[in-house]
């Protein structure tokens, strides 16, 4: 009975030590990434964006280029196999394809504006402390993999999940996977990262 | 000039048939299985909606995806080509009213029966909805080194 009840003391102890350590490493984690991801005020890369069908378990990729530059300039062009061209630049979107181009206030559209803070979270990857998202991050041996459960309203209703993945020596989001309640998934991949170069102002004209 | 005649009628009913023909190739996919993509485009009067459509035939059974650039799902549907009814499987959010569904539904069984007669476009006047879906050139679907991973 004795030797029973100090087993269970020891088993309890360790799952806490346990848990401490994970919280520990985690904040340590956090800690890391907020500040490298506050060290960017530039990126550019290409990525491929593969989107899979659960109905028709099948898959479409695209690929394209996107910009960043700090605090609220984005560029994200597709180029194949459609061309479209979403930009950011303060308040303003431009979304152009080869029907039409339209330029939307997003302080006037609310759903705008939750897309647009998810697109900039998920590229420079400083949503992790956003109290949109319930987060949680591990370390793998190549890199961190931060999940992030929506908790607005409005994102509930377009992403059950978000997976970041980060490249563990230099921080930045390498991955972003998005999946839906249908259990569509889109997993966009980041290459050929470019940080803090010089980026043309011209990139992100709306008008 | 009889049998110069008889040519003549014939280049005539060639053409016509061959004309005939390619009016009415079918924008559907094949029955063979391989999926189908699209440009799709639809204009409603306060707004659009532009992405991809994937369809794949299995047999009478047509499966669809429409889904924007982003590669946000938009809906996805099944046709059956026997009966000619539309079913829709998922709706995103903002459409997924009784009334709204009800108007994809009809909507989408009229826009693949046009499809199926080589037309890829189909308008409903009274709602002033355009839908567009241009089949894409072969996509890149390259094998992409992660793919395999996962």
């Amino acid at each position: 009975m004795m030797k029973r009840t100090i087993l269970t003391l020891c088993c309890l102890l360790a799952s806490l030590l346990a848990t401490q350590a994970q919280n520990t490493d985690e904040a340590a984690i956090r800690r890391r990434l907020n500040e490298a991801t506050a060290r960017i005020n530039a990126l550019s890369c290409d990525f491929v964006q593969t989107k899979h069908l659960s109905v028709l378990k099948d898959k479409m990729v695209s690929k394209g280029r996107m910009c960043y530059k700090k605090s609220d300039r984005l560029r994200w062009e597709y180029t194949s196999p459609y061309t479209y061209v979403f930009i950011l630049n303060g308040n303003e979107v431009l979304l152009r394809n080869k029907n039409r181009s339209d330029v939307i206030d997003v302080d006037q559209n609310r759903m705008f504006r939750e897309i647009v803070q998810i697109m900039l979270s998920s590229v420079v990857g400083n949503c992790l402390d956003d109290k949109n998202f319930k987060s949680s991050l591990k370390s793998t041996a190549a890199e961190y993999v931060a999940t992030l459960t929506p908790q607005r309203k409005n994102m509930k209703q377009m992403f059950r999940l978000i997976t970041l993945h980060f490249n563990r020596d230099n921080a930045c989001v390498t991955r972003v996977e998005l999946t839906e309640k249908n259990d569509d998934r889109t997993v966009i991949e980041l290459n050929n990262i470019r940080l803090n170069e010089k980026l043309d102002d011209n990139l992100f004209l709306v008008r | 000039m009889k049998s110069s005649t008889t040519i003549f009628s014939w280049c005539v009913s060639l053409m016509l048939s061959s004309a005939l023909s390619l009016k009415a190739q079918s924008l559907l996919p094949s029955p063979s299985g391989e999926a189908s993509r699209y440009e799709a485009y639809i204009e409603l009067p306060r707004g659009y909606l532009s992405g991809v459509c994937i369809m794949r035939c299995a047999g009478d059974t047509l499966r669809g995806s429409i889904f924007n650039e982003f590669g946000v799902s938009a809906m996805d549907f099944v046709y059956d080509r026997r009966k000619d009814r539309v079913r829709l499987l998922s709706v995103m959010k903002m459409m997924d009213r009784w009334y709204i569904r009800r108007t994809l539904r009809s909507d989408l069984r009229l826009l693949l029966r046009s499809m199926n007669a080589g037309e890829g476009e189909y308008r409903n006047e009274r709602r002033h909805i355009l839908y567009r879906f241009t089949p894409m050139a072969d996509s890149l679907d390259t094998p992409h080194p992660h793919d395999t991973e996962e």
